[in-house]
């Protein structure tokens, strides 16, 4: 008896832990659906529902406020969505509201959007009909998302292109694991790294320099800068022009000298060109020639002269 | 295997004489000879014609139990009993299958939602699928194997040991204490092991969802109850109805039809699992043909 007795406490408590879950679980769900709360009706007409379903959630600035009780076809472009509004949130909601087809997510179910409309409405009464707005056309995404896509294909395949001719034989991928090449390209990295230091340095100098000239100072800063040095330029400039003046007048004078010189009868065209001057000369020439020679055995005769002998014995020793 | 007496073929090819062989061993392999024996038209007609008796049969004891199922006296005891054996005793095997049902669900599904972005539907996804199909088929399947092997030991045993036949000598309605209450039991026991193989396989799966992630019981319950609706639930509570009533009138049939002694038990209590499986998927599949047309899917 006892046996049976802890048996039968047993399967109650199963029983009752069995009955408690399915009663929670449909309370839960009948929550959801707004089964055990205080509901408003109101209505709203669509051209199309994209796929709207009753018990599709209903929300209002993204909270879920209600279900979509009934829909109903009016026409060949008109349906009615009546939708079950929890009475709480229902006094938020004014008549400007606009309802629109939406979806919970790309992936999700289709649900019906309530937004605040512009300015002031009154407040949500029962069976009131809401305006409607164009929700996101999930079709009209995709053709645009088809259109990126053949672009992304195009873009693709111009990246493979451009990749292959980088990465050919004479591409820039290959250039760039040449060694050599890489060793050059880094000497004259280098390179133009001092050339830009060089040339830095250069500047500065140059400012330098410039900045002493425009202080005036150096020598190019005095002649440039200095009043009284710049007097003195001048002055040089004025005698250095009269000096020129001077030469120019020399000059013409040394011309007139050379043409006269070199005018018929002139020296210089006597010594050039007279012909028989220049015979002349020649005969006198071979004239002094011989009387050279003859000048040189006199004198030979003369040496052995005893009266002179003495005197040239004595001037050769005296030169040794 | 027997063409004849003295004569046994070991294959179909090959035919030799038995001298020596015992008459009652050689009438138990001829029980067995489709088994050797390639079948010929006859043999799939008879087959035929016993499966289809054998429905029959099946039918005429379900409409048995309903005759007697509403007709008093109910026996109460018996049935609190079989409640207690058939529905308390199986919720370990039934949570313990619910707990890795779920938890493997929801491991084995994260990657695929996850390589689609959608790893936020998963308590929703584990939870239309426990609900809707996977807690109770498997449930029923688990009970078949235990409640239907079991009452068909059980009644295969009785039957053999004449103690149906004692009990309807005593006066006492055998089928009403043996049947019914058995019947009665797994009816109103496999919806509640469902209902809590529910619970704890979605439980589980809060559990598998916070192993690679962190999601508050409060959101994931949100997440549960959001997606599903009525129509998951109550159809699902029906087919475990129906499954309950296979479980036990399959296993009460085989047992309370066992014959030839002991041999008979076992048979008994093997084709009652056999046998209620198959009727569970075939219900199942009713089922969501049935769902199907009311809308309900």
């Amino acid at each position: 008896m006892a046996e049976l007795r802890g048996s039968a406490f047993k399967l109650g408590a199963f029983v009752l832990a069995g009955i408690t879950v399915l009663v929670v679980g449909l309370y839960l769900l009948g929550s959801k659906r707004d089964l055990f709360s205080r509901t408003m009706d109101v209505q709203a007409r669509f051209n199309e529902v994209s796929g709207l379903r009753v018990g599709n959630n209903v929300r209002y600035v993204g909270i879920d406020v209600g279900t979509v009780e009934r829909i109903t076809i009016l026409s060949d472009t008109l349906v009615l969505v009546d939708m079950m509004i929890r009475l709480d949130a229902a006094e938020h909601i004014r008549s400007n509201a606009i309802a629109r087809i939406a979806s919970d997510g790309l992936m999700g179910n289709k649900l019906v959007s309530i937004e605040p409309g512009d300015g002031n409405g009154t407040p949500l009464t029962d069976d009131m009909e809401l305006r409607t707005g164009k929700g996101l056309d999930t079709d009209a995404m995709l053709r645009s998302l088809g259109r990126s896509n053949d672009n992304v294909v195009v873009i693709t395949e111009e990246l493979r292109d451009l990749t292959e001719r980088l990465n050919s034989e004479h591409g820039l991928i290959r250039m760039m694991s040449d060694s050599t090449l890489m060793n050059d390209v880094s000497l004259v990295v280098t390179e133009i790294r001092t050339a830009a230091t060089n040339a830095r340095l250069l500047t500065e100098r140059t400012n330098t320099i410039i900045r002493d000239v425009q202080n005036g100072q150096g020598a190019l800063g005095a002649l440039i800068g200095d009043p009284v040095t710049d007097g003195q330029v001048r002055g040089l400039i004025a005698n250095l022009r009269s000096v020129s003046d001077s030469l120019l007048f020399v000059s013409q004078r040394l011309g007139s000298f050379a043409a006269d010189l070199d005018r018929p009868g002139g020296l210089t065209h006597t010594l050039t060109k007279d012909t028989t001057l220049t015979r002349d000369v020649k005969r006198v020439v071979a004239g002094l020639d011989t009387s050279s020679t003859l000048l040189n055995e006199d004198l030979r005769a003369l040496q052995r002269n005893w009266f002179f002998r003495k005197y040239f014995k004595e001037k050769a020793k005296g030169k040794e | 295997m027997v063409e004849e007496e003295g004569r046994i073929a070991s294959n179909c090819n090959e035919v030799f004489v038995w001298p020596h062989c015992d008459l009652t061993f050689i009438n138990s392999l001829s029980a067995r000879k489709s088994y050797f024996l390639p079948m010929d038209r006859s043999d799939v007609m008879r087959g035929a014609k016993a499966i289809i008796t054998e429905v029959g049969e099946l039918v005429g004891f379900t409409g048995r139990f309903f005759r007697e199922a509403f007709r008093s006296r109910f026996e109460w005891r018996e049935l609190v009993r079989q409640c207690y054996l058939n529905g308390y005793r199986s919720l370990p095997l039934v949570a313990i299958t619910a707990f890795i049902m779920g938890l493997v669900l929801t491991v084995q599904s994260r990657p695929t939602l996850a390589r689609f972005g959608a790893e936020t539907m998963l308590p929703a996804m584990v939870a239309i699928s426990v609900v809707r199909e996977i807690a109770p088929v498997i449930t029923a399947l688990i009970c078949a194997g235990k409640i239907g092997s079991s009452i068909g030991a059980e009644l295969g045993s009785m039957k053999v040991t004449e103690q149906i036949d004692a009990m309807e000598v005593s006066g006492t309605n055998p089928f009403k204490f043996l049947v019914v209450t058995r019947i009665w039991s797994t009816i109103l026991m496999l919806p509640l092991l469902v209902i809590l193989a529910d619970a704890i396989a979605i439980w589980a799966c809060f559990i598998g969802v916070n192993m690679k992630g962190a999601v508050t019981w409060q959101l994931f319950q949100q997440q549960v109850f959001d997606s599903l609706v009525f129509s998951d639930v109550l159809p699902a509570l029906i087919k475990s109805i129906f499954f309950g009533l296979a479980i036990g009138v399959v296993g009460c049939y085989k047992g309370y039809n066992t014959e030839k002694g002991t041999e008979g038990v076992g048979r008994s209590a093997h084709s009652a699992v056999v046998v209620a499986s198959l009727v569970i998927f075939i219900l199942d599949l009713v089922a969501v043909q049935v769902t199907e047309i009311m809308g309900l899917n």
